[in-house]
């Protein structure tokens, strides 16, 4: 197997062990999985962690499940087989609709959870996460053939996002 | 007074054929299997990181992966 399918075994790994409760990739490599090929450095994965105690929520048990393996974190990252990941626990209602919504795609026999054209587009539009080059992205998702359009003016419209 | 010749423009028929051309060649990436998009944007990675190191630092994760994809 090779390393990028690797760190996406992890990934349901860790669901099935309770590590998490689910997973989705996001970000660019989510965008790799729906269009084409875009420079980037690492794996976004959205994540619902196991219900807590307390209000503050902790990557500690993901990270620690990843380091019995031997991938350790280094700042916002672990690098699982060469590949930097960072866990991003969903942060608003759009995030936990993307998570809800992602396709489970085939990479090399390994099933993946990867958020949807739609909610990567909505995503990219929330305020806190618009740059100049996630909505040139947003646009070079909207231009793919099977982009439901209806779908993302719905999103925007419940999520009051604009471009 | 000096006279400059103008540079030759191309025409709009090779435009447009350009821009064809890039048209295509995003549209056979976008039908690439999974594993060659993912070997594409190591390729990618290999291919840009110089020319960020040029404007600034890269940050950790910043690297190529160290993964035989």
């Amino acid at each position: 197997m090779t390393g990028f399918a690797i760190a996406l075994a992890a990934l349901n790994e860790m669901k099935a062990a309770g590590a998490l409760r689910d997973y989705a990739v996001s970000g660019a490599m989510a965008l790799v999985f729906w269009t084409e090929p875009v420079a980037t450095y690492d794996l976004d994965v959205l994540v619902w962690l196991p219900a807590s105690e307390g209000p503050i929520v902790s990557l500690r048990d993901v990270y620690g499940w990843l380091a019995a393996r031997g991938w350790n974190a280094h700042a916002e990252h672990v690098l699982v087989a060469g590949v930097p990941v960072q866990f991003l626990p969903a942060y608003d209602a759009l995030a936990d609709e993307a998570l809800t919504t992602a396709a489970t795609l085939d990479y090399s026999g390994v099933p993946v959870r990867v958020v949807r054209p739609e909610y990567l587009v909505a995503l990219y539009l929330e305020p806190q996460a618009r740059t100049a080059k996630r909505r040139e992205r947003a646009a070079a998702l909207c231009e793919d053939p099977g982009f439901d359009h209806q779908l993302l003016q719905d999103i925007m419209m419940r999520f009051h996002l604009t471009w | 007074m000096a006279t400059t010749t103008q540079p030759g423009r191309p025409t709009p028929e090779l435009l447009a054929a350009l821009r064809q051309g890039k048209a295509t060649l995003r549209r056979e990436r976008h039908m690439l299997s999974l594993p060659e998009k993912v070997r594409a944007v190591i390729e990618l990675q290999r291919a840009c990181l110089p020319l960020l190191a040029r404007q600034r630092t890269p940050r950790p994760w910043e690297r190529v992966w160290d993964t035989d994809t």
